[in-house]
């Protein structure tokens, strides 16, 4: 979804999500065919016949398939806020057993903001 | 002795029994609210209602029955109910002092944690903490848009979290020296304009009011504790996208969170999230770059604070208006309780 969202890919066959994928690593058209067809059946990807292939669409922009998980996530909260009292977070410390997620953001954000900089 | 039954044991009915209930339709109407909310793509739709209805949840009827027996104590509108006969014109020292009692009560859940809230900082005045100091002011005064944190800034060496807004009367933005000196200018403009949504929101006076609506109630902890940590996950993304709207860069604001989000090797980690702290911290740095390639539209504005109030009041003026037949159900209980305890 990254790579639809990102190019901006309003209708797109498998070999298109392919060519760019392939560009960062070696990835095989079977397994993108199938997440894209996973995706679908998930709702998140629209598809439409063209000849013998399918065009396949985003149903979400980025930011409204991210709130709508984020609204998924908060409901999913096991959560205790009576440490907070009146004090604003910037985010809660996570456990250390997160780091490996911590480095992965890291270098997300690291790429993104090196990308707006050129 | 008459005269003290209700002013002791009204107070505990009201606590043990209506704000119990009254936190059982806060929850029911929650959950309708989140059923409704499914249909709406934004992610804080419906957050002030929320907010209004965590703080009536204790609120409504604590000012409902202060409010009834205020009236009651003027008037004398229910002299029947009271143990000690009185003209219906009379003042009713039993109901005033039910007042008394339900307030300091209330009051008694709020003190100590405001006290300590105002007096805890500790303070430090180091080369270090003023070095990170001058380094904000400078960077405060080259952004316009950051100027009203001018003079609400306080810069620690040892402090528990790494920056947050505190100061339930007057808001202001506390740093670690650490967390300072770990971020590039870019990102700790990002983090300063994230903390200036909180201060002009005045966030810790809502947390705080929110805070105390569920330490008030016996169940206020077991029924809306996670109700609150979502309102308040909610209002960090809401801030988040305020402060890209008013100019924090989306990455470098993703990057002060997640410097954030790294524990102290000495911290004692206080996960509140549970197991989904990572998970959320992952969405909002998603949701940040999300916005790197489509500016976020700004919300309806959350005056829930202000609504909160709003209906706070709307209910002290019902009794004045229309019955105060629930207090009378209290006051009797209350007597009729006592009496069949002491009576042969």
């Amino acid at each position: 979804m990254d790579v639809v969202w990102s190019r901006k890919l309003d209708q797109f066959a498998v070999s298109d999500v392919v060519s760019v994928l392939e560009r960062r690593r070696e990835i095989a058209y079977t397994t993108v065919m199938t997440t894209l067809a996973r995706l679908h059946e998930k709702g998140v990807l629209e598809r439409s016949r063209d000849g013998k292939r399918y065009l396949y669409s985003a149903r979400f922009s980025r930011e409204e398939f991210l709130q709508s998980t984020a609204r998924d996530v908060l409901r999913g909260l096991s959560s205790d806020a009576k440490g907070r009292g009146a004090i604003a977070l910037l985010v809660e410390t996570v456990s250390s057993a997160d780091e490996d997620v911590l480095n992965e953001l890291e270098r997300m954000i690291r790429r993104r903001r090196k990308e707006l900089d050129r | 002795m008459s005269q003290a039954v209700f002013p002791l044991f009204g107070p505990l009915l009201v606590f043990a029994v209506a704000l119990p209930l009254s936190a059982g339709i806060a929850k029911l109407l929650l959950a309708i609210l989140d059923r409704l909310g499914r249909s709406s793509s934004a992610l804080d739709s419906h957050q002030g209602v929320r907010y209004v209805l965590l703080v009536a949840s204790s609120g409504a009827p604590l000012a409902w029955f202060f409010s009834a027996s205020l009236h009651q104590a003027e008037t004398g509108d229910s002299p029947g109910v009271c143990a000690v006969g009185h003209a219906s014109d009379a003042y009713c020292p039993e109901a005033a002092l039910f007042a008394l009692a339900l307030v300091l009560c209330a009051a008694l859940f709020a003190l100590p944690r405001l006290l300590r809230e105002q007096l805890a900082l500790p303070t430090s005045a180091s080369q270090r903490a003023r070095d990170a100091a001058a380094r904000v002011t400078a960077l405060i005064h080259k952004r316009p848009s950051l100027t009203p944190l001018v003079g609400r800034i306080d810069i620690r060496d040892v402090l528990a979290v790494p920056i947050a807004t505190l100061g339930i009367v007057r808001p202001r933005v506390v740093a670690r020296s650490s967390f300072v000196e770990d971020l590039d200018d870019e990102a700790l403009a990002g983090a300063l304009h994230h903390e200036l949504e909180h201060v002009a929101g005045r966030d810790p006076l809502r947390y705080f009011v929110a805070w105390w609506a569920l330490a008030v109630n016996p169940v206020g902890r077991f029924v809306l504790d996670k109700e609150l940590a979502r309102w308040m996950l909610a209002r960090e993304v809401h801030c988040d996208r305020d402060a890209v709207l008013d100019g924090a860069g989306a990455p470098a604001l993703a990057q002060a969170i997640v410097t954030a989000a790294r524990p102290l090797s000495s911290q004692h980690l206080h996960p509140a999230l549970g197991s989904s702290d990572a998970e959320m911290l992952k969405l909002r740095v998603d949701l940040l770059l999300s916005y790197t390639e489509r500016s976020p539209v700004r919300g309806g504005g959350q005056p829930a604070l202000r609504v909160a109030c709003f209906f706070l009041a709307a209910i002290i003026v019902l009794p004045h208006g229309g019955s105060t037949g629930a207090l009378d159900v209290v006051h009797t209980a209350c007597e009729s309780a006592v009496a069949s305890i002491t009576s042969p």
